[in-house]
């Protein structure tokens, strides 16, 4: 350490003293932005005196005041969302006034390059997508991860299934990993945020799995309580080349979260208010029974226990006629609102800003009884102190309540679609005598799915708080160079209480599917909290041949994570203390990890702008290595360069190369080699856990090389970017199959690599643009191709499966670690199986197409989603064809032959899940500012009216309810395991947007 | 790969690592080695294991032989993999009755190795060995009881060493040399073992006392010498007279007339489904239920028959069950504690009435049939049997209502007659499981073990 400090102490003696040398004489001007073809400002807006470090920010009316030195000079204006400007001051000129052109090919926007720098996009030498705040809601969105699907070329989306409050996981340019974290770092504001998944003990009621908890439980991603409304851009470094500045987090790619933040002006009152509803998407096909059918198939020897046959059955439940149970589950369309306000603003100096915002939503589910809520309170204050010292405080308080029901795999007989897929359509669940539902004939524990729903309650409360203070000193100021010192402590902590409520009364838990002890209760909580400490120092040196900037800093992390799930079996009507229980279990989850990092980058743009050079290294030790105390490397380097000479309508190309290495933490837990501990009889046992943990573990190492081109063309009216990677993953932490003769089923070693190749294709189109009329088209292509290049290990299958009778997951040199392989019996009259490999969990490509147009006031934007290829394994057709042997589907003949070619070995359930899907259709009409005065009063500035659409039709072969859901949702490999999901559903939205 | 095995195996003797940073995981550096503490510990580890494995072994083979059936609507696998299809290695049926076993046989060895053993008494140590290697000795049997032909491995000393698959006669030959290792131990042991066994151990009989471990260990042996004197594709001459001899052994204390309790005596396994052990009797469960052929071929008046009861009618992939066995109700919640045996002398008696047919000593045979029949089903006693084949099927009889829900029994010997094709096997609805395809009559070599051979699952002698 004491080597380091002397490096900063050097650093920082570097950089003040040739600043002796360079003071000038400046002068003081003002200015105006305002947007191009009207008065309307630009508040703001960055200008910057070209060749300095000199510059300001215009304030909410676009007015700006800066010091510039003596002589002509240049002014570069830039704003994100507009077209960056070049304006010529003259040595005399006191004042400027500046009109900037839309930016719709969003080539200014400043990207992540550093921990505390950025660039221009223009000059970016990664393909960073950068979402904004617009094209994020266009929509009104749930979560984060739903608002940037089809928008982030690279980036495979996928969700646990349809229920509301998130449970969708991103992954970016394809698997870097095999056990480890396969999702991307979440950064907001510089707090890195906590993404965990936590199950809320499902599994003590659907007993998918062993214990009171498990991975099937339908999680939800805790990325998403962030609230859509309150970020004003998302940044996505894809891969290791950019993501090398997060080292061992960054290989997954880093999702960086800007939230809006206050300006100078007066305050701005925005208010938007919606109400919309959910539909359900898609269905089972079920069979229609006539009475005459239906008393054949009762009479057929189907009749379930206590009846003789069809006319007893009926003289018991009367006939239901073609009522489809799923209409009566899944067919609720109940009110969905949301209310959000947002006030900025920021002292007339600029001294003081702020930026606060309020939320209150409610998206209804296509239950009466599930949904999701959330309250949301932000406020973000930011002080300047002299021209020297600024502060910076964010804090964002978030209450959320989902209520996601019952769905995905069960052994209880309780989701829902398991008891649909056995029970006859005739039957009819809603009946009721004397006010009581009627048991389901059909199945063991005569569960019937409507007093099911109505009994079992699952609540998830989250509080969280993600806060963070920023102290920047900008030790010097003058005209060639800076030198910024900036201090960052950030928190993300939350508390995340679940309840699993079945109450003792159902005949679900009187029949003792579950246990003996009619009624159970799980209380999880989950206390996780995580914080992060930066400090950076950043020099930026202005010479005429060059800008040079250099930086450095440390980073700390902590985070800490402690599950408790009690569970209570037996209990008194209405209690849900699981304290009073007949019987009681308890399991508890911790870890902790530490982490620090330090790093120094240099940044050289040059060439009158055109050159941008880039060599960065970080390195870093963690809590979860072998050796807690080892540092790792990653370096990085990156050139991007702006052709001078150019083809004919051709504005601007640039040609970029980044190479970068990023590492992927080693799950807490793998250096270890465990006793496991089992007890008997109030005794405590121990044998050998057996997984076999790896004392000198290290981080997987994702080294990439990245290349593309940027063209702008046809006078700024086409966008063209197209890049190529290839990705390689070293040392992968696998967690082997031993032959479990040895006693051990898996050790953990550090071996064996991976590579992905892919291209990304971002065409973005101004067709269109006069006056009244304009279109504007963004084009997203992705693909992905990976391919294991060595194991250390014979091939194992992995992966979150069921078996490789429906369709697994097998690591194999020289295929993808995301192929899927099916079994289909043996070879007869040999031990020899049979596997086939279908195909691949990742689809062969990706394609987004966003259309924008605006007729006057009328605006009408579409997204439409395409994934082309790759396969689902469809469980719940297996359920729907063995059970009343298929009887029940529409279908009949079709779910028999599925079911006797499968009994035949043939690999019926892996299908190809390719789909398109119109995820947002927006219709707005701005009702004007007289329009506004007239409503609200002359100080309301603009009123937008709209409606819109999200996920409204989906074309698809696939034949389950969902090609893009998953049993499996957080595991790297098996997330497209298809079990009895929530169904999918699209929402519709009506909003009243008004400004003050 | 061999190093990383050899630091982790030095880690789990030393015990030495900590894990500040996962607090809820066993803290391994409070363990002292050598301790009695340790060795208890290791025990329980063994015993508790051996629960553990018993889950699926109860079960599997009441299936196969068409006694059990599992119709649940949401795990067809239960159906399908047995009366459809063949068992997937890699699923939880075909993958199943074997990791557990190897990781009990592993752990023996760590205990056997531990300072906590070598430093006691000469008495306590060989009365240690001899309880764990007759415990070994009886997953082997289990082992090879579940794969027969497939065959299975013989766990060597060395974990870094992937031991071949070694046939069913040799895995058997081990098992009862195993057995008689662990006699000579148990022999020269202290006349208690020297740490506490699982109350199971217990409830009928005392086998803490090495004199009762001994009638274990030749019980079992008897068992092993049944199976590979009446192996089908190659008996072993030799094993019925030693069969004769360790279940003459075993069973040397049966009182005249055989009373039930006697037949119950043997050591148990013990459920405590209260927090934190959590151990629950596997048995209930709503979809465990039997056949319809099952409940019809019971004889009239047998005593077990009125241990089955009506269920739910459940249909899976067009095969139903809609009775069960009180024992599996799952709404019964003191089944939820009632113990179940590891072995009972009831087994003994048909082990030995199979050894008497293969000697042709029907008289014997009847006897020891009619020691079950009688006082198990409370049926008249069978007149002596005048021929192999109505001694075979009325011990075939004694297994299945006597053992059901209870292990393979009833499918092992199905397997050593031959009998696949006798009438409540290929029942209507249910194919037969063909006696050709030896796979069906078992289960599989698993997927992990044959993706670590390379897919080269061959048995060797």
């Amino acid at each position: 350490m004491k080597s380091v400090t002397r490096l900063w102490i050097a650093a920082v003696l570097l950089a003040v003293i040739p600043s002796l040398g360079h003071a000038q004489q400046t002068r003081r001007i003002s200015g105006h932005v305002t947007v191009q073809g009207s008065t309307e400002p630009v508040p703001g807006a960055t200008i910057q005196v070209v060749g300095t470090t000199l510059g300001g920010t215009a304030d909410d009316a676009g007015n700006f005041n800066i010091s510039v030195p003596a002589g002509a000079q240049q002014l570069r204006i830039r704003r994100i969302g507009y077209a960056a400007k070049l304006v010529p001051l003259g040595a005399n000129d006191q004042t400027v006034t500046v009109s900037l052109a839309r930016d719709v090919l969003q080539l200014e926007a400043q990207v992540i390059t550093g921990q505390a720098t950025t660039v221009s996009r223009a000059n970016a030498a990664n393909a960073v997508t950068v979402v904004n705040t617009e094209q994020l809601n266009k929509v009104p969105q749930q979560t984060i991860e739903n608002a940037l699907q089809g928008k982030v070329p690279g980036a495979v989306i996928t969700s646990n299934s349809g229920a509301p409050g998130g449970g969708i996981q991103l992954q970016l340019r394809g698997t870097n990993t095999i056990n480890g974290n396969y999702q991307p770092l979440y950064v907001v504001d510089g707090v890195i945020v906590d993404n965990t998944a936590i199950s809320n003990g499902l599994n003590s009621i659907t007993g998918a799995g062993g214990g009171i908890s498990s991975s099937q439980d339908q999680q939800v991603n805790r990325v998403a309580d962030l609230n859509p409304e309150d970020i004003e851009s998302i940044e996505v470094l894809k891969g290791s080349s950019a993501g090398a500045i997060y080292g061992s987090r960054g290989a997954n790619g880093v999702v960086i979260i800007t939230t809006k933040r206050g300006r100078a002006g007066a305050p701005s009152l925005d208010l938007v208010q919606r109400f919309g509803t959910s539909q359900v998407t898609n269905t089972m096909k079920l069979r229609c029974f006539t009475l005459a059918q239906a008393t054949a198939f009762l009479n057929a020897g189907n009749a379930p226990t206590g009846f003789e046959g069809a006319a007893d059955y009926f003289a018991a439940n009367p006939y239901a006629g073609c009522t489809d149970p799923q209409q009566q589950l899944y067919g609720n369309t109940g009110l969905s609102y949301e209310t959000a306000a947002s006030l900025r603003g920021g002292s007339g100096d600029g001294g003081t800003t702020y930026f606060t915002s309020a939320g209150v939503k409610h998206d209804a589910g296509i239950t009466s009884t599930d949904g999701y809520d959330k309250q949301n309170l932000r406020i973000n204050l930011g002080q300047q102190f002299g021209s020297r010292i600024n502060l910076r405080a964010n804090s964002e308080i978030i209450h959320t309540l989902t209520k996601r029901g019952i769905s995905g795999n069960d052994n209880n007989a309780i989701n829902p679609l398991d008891v649909i897929s056995a029970t006859p359509t005739f039957f009819d669940f809603s009946r009721q005598v004397k006010g009581q539902y009627q048991p389901d004939p059909f199945v063991s524990s005569g569960a019937n799915v409507l007093q099911n729903q109505d009994a079992i309650q699952t609540p998830e409360n989250v509080y969280r708080l993600i806060g963070s203070a920023q102290a920047g000193w900008s030790v010097l100021a003058s005209a060639r160079q800076t030198l910024d010192l900036s201090l960052l402590g950030g928190v993300d902590q939350y508390s995340d209480n679940a309840r699993i409520y079945s109450p003792p009364f159902t005949y679900l838990e009187q029949s003792g599917i579950i246990s003996p002890y009619p009624g159970t209760v799980v209380n999880s909580s989950g206390d996780v909290v995580s914080a992060n400490l930066n400090l950076n120092a950043t020099h930026k040196l202005v010479l005429s041949p060059f800008t040079a900037t250099t930086s450095a800093g440390l980073r700390q992390e902590r985070s800490s994570i402690n599950l408790v799930n009690n569970q209570g079996q037996g209990l008194f009507p209405g209690i849900t203390n699981f304290a009073t229980a007949v019987k009681t279990n308890a399991a508890q989850a911790q870890a902790n990890t530490k982490t620090f990092s330090y790093y120094a980058q240099e940044e050289l743009l040059t060439a009158n702008e055109r050159l941008l050079l880039t060599g960065a290294i970080n390195s870093e030790r963690s809590s979860t290595n072998g050796n807690p105390n080892a540092f790792y490397s990653y370096p990085k380097a990156s050139i991007s360069y702006k052709l001078p000479w150019l083809p004919p309508e051709t504005d601007n190309l640039k040609l970029r190369l980044a190479y970068g290495k990023a590492g992927n933490r080693v799950p807490v837990d793998y250096k270890y080699t465990y006793l496991a501990t089992q007890l008997e009889d109030t005794k405590y046992g121990l044998r050998q856990d057996t997984k076999i943990g790896l004392s000198t573990v290290k981080p997987e190492l994702t080294t990439e090389l990245e290349g593309g081109f940027d063209a702008t063309l046809f006078g700024g009216r086409a966008g063209l970017e197209v890049t190529q990677y290839k990705k390689k993953t070293t040392g992968l932490v696998l967690s082997a199959g031993l032959a479990p003769s040895t006693g051990f089923s898996t050790q953990i070693i550090n071996g064996g690599s991976m590579q992905n190749v892919g291209t990304e294709v971002g065409l973005n189109l101004v067709p269109i643009q006069t006056q009244m009329f304009s279109w504007t088209s963004n084009t997203t292509f992705s693909r992905n191709k990976n391919t294991v290049t060595s194991l250390p290990v014979p091939a194992f299958t992995t992966g979150a499966g069921f078996s490789e009778r429906f369709g697994d997951y097998k690591i194999q040199v020289g295929q993808s670690a995301t192929q899927v392989v099916v079994f289909s019996g043996f070879i007869p009259g040999t031990k020899t199986r049979r596997e086939i490999t279908i195909g691949d969990q990742n689809p062969d490509f990706q394609m987004g197409f966003s259309n924008d147009f605006t007729l006057g006031k009328l605006s009408l934007s579409t997204l439409l989603d395409w994934r082309k290829g790759g396969y689902a394994v469809n469980l719940t057709n297996n359920y729907f064809d063995a059970n009343l042997s298929g009887s029940n589907l529409a279908d009949t003949l079709l779910a028999q032959k599925r079911l006797a070619s499968f009994g035949a070995g043939n690999p019926v359930y892996a299908e190809h899940a390719s789909f398109a899907k119109l995820r947002e259709l927006t219709l707005a009409y701005d009702l004007g500012e007289s329009f506004a005065h007239r409503m609200f009063g002359n100080r309301a500035k603009d009123l937008r009216l709209e409606a819109s659409g999200h996920n409204l039709f989906t074309w698809t072969n696939y034949t389950g309810y969902d090609p893009e859901v998953s049993n499996f949702g957080n595991a790297a490999i098996g997330r497209t395991q298809d079990v009895t999901p929530y169904p999918p559903s699209r929402q519709f939205f009506l909003s009243l947007n008004a400004t003050f | 790969m061999k190093k990383y095995i050899a630091a982790a195996l030095t880690s789990a003797l030393v015990l030495a690592s900590a894990c500040k940073d996962n607090p809820a995981a066993p803290s391994q550096d409070r363990v002292v080695a050598g301790s009695a503490q340790t060795l208890q510990s290791l025990i329980t580890g063994i015993t508790s294991q051996d629960r553990t494995n018993y889950g699926g072994y109860y079960l599997w083979g009441g299936i196969m032989a068409r006694d059990a059936i599992v119709p649940t609507i949401n795990e067809q696998r239960f159906v399908t993999e047995f009366y459809v299809t063949l068992p997937d290695p890699s699923d939880f049926i075909g993958g199943s009755q074997w990791t557990g076993y190897y990781t009990l046989l592993r752990a023996s060895q760590l205990l056997l190795k531990d300072a906590s053993l070598t430093s006691m008494s000469a008495g306590d140590q060989a009365a240690t060995r001899g309880f764990v290697r007759t415990t070994n000795a009886m997953s082997y049997l289990r082992l090879i009881e579940y794969r027969d032909v497939n065959g299975a491995v013989i766990q060597g000393n060395d974990p870094t060493k992937l031991d071949p698959i070694r046939t069913k006669q040799a895995v058997l030959a081990y098992a009862s040399a195993l057995l008689d290792s662990a006699l000579t131990d148990l022999t020269a042991g202290s006349a208690t073992v020297p740490f506490a066994l699982p109350s199971g151990y217990l409830l009928h009989g005392d086998y803490s006392q090495t004199a009762n471990l001994i009638l274990f260990n030749r019980a079992l042996k008897g068992k092993v010498e049944v199976q590979r004197a009446l192996s089908a594709t190659s008996p072993n001459a030799g094993s019925t007279a030693a069969a004769l001899t360790a279940l003459n052994i075993a069973l040397a204390g049966a009182p005249s007339p055989v009373t039930q309790a006697y037949l119950n005596s043997g050591p148990y396994y013990q459920y405590q489904p209260a927090s934190p052990e959590s151990a629950v009797n596997p048995l209930p469960g709503s979809s465990n239920l039997v056949t319809d052929n099952f409940v019809a071929s019971v004889m009239a008046g047998d005593l077990r028959g009125a241990q089955i009861i009506p269920a739910a009618k459940a249909t899976v992939a067009g095969f139903t069950g809609q009775n069960r066995l009180k024992s599996t109700d799952p709404t019964n919640s003191s089944l939820q504690s009632a113990p179940l045996p590891i072995m009972r002398n009831a087994e003994l008696f048909l082990l030995r009435a199979q050894a008497e047919i293969a000697n042709n000593d029907l008289v014997s045979a009847t006897n020891d049939i009619n020691a079950v029949h009688t006082v198990e089903g409370g049926l008249p006693a069978y007149a002596t049997f005048t021929s192999s084949a109505a001694a075979i099927a009325a011990v075939l009889y004694e297994y299945r209502y006597s053992f059901a829900y209870a292990g393979p029994q009833h499918i092992v010997a199905l397997r050593e007659y031959g009998l696949f094709n006798i009438a409540y096997v290929s029942q209507a609805g249910m194919p037969s499981p063909g006696a050709a395809d030896a796979l069906v009559q078992s289960l599989p070599i698993t997927q992990n073990e044959a993706n670590a051979r390379g897919g080269n699952v061959t048995p060797v002698p």
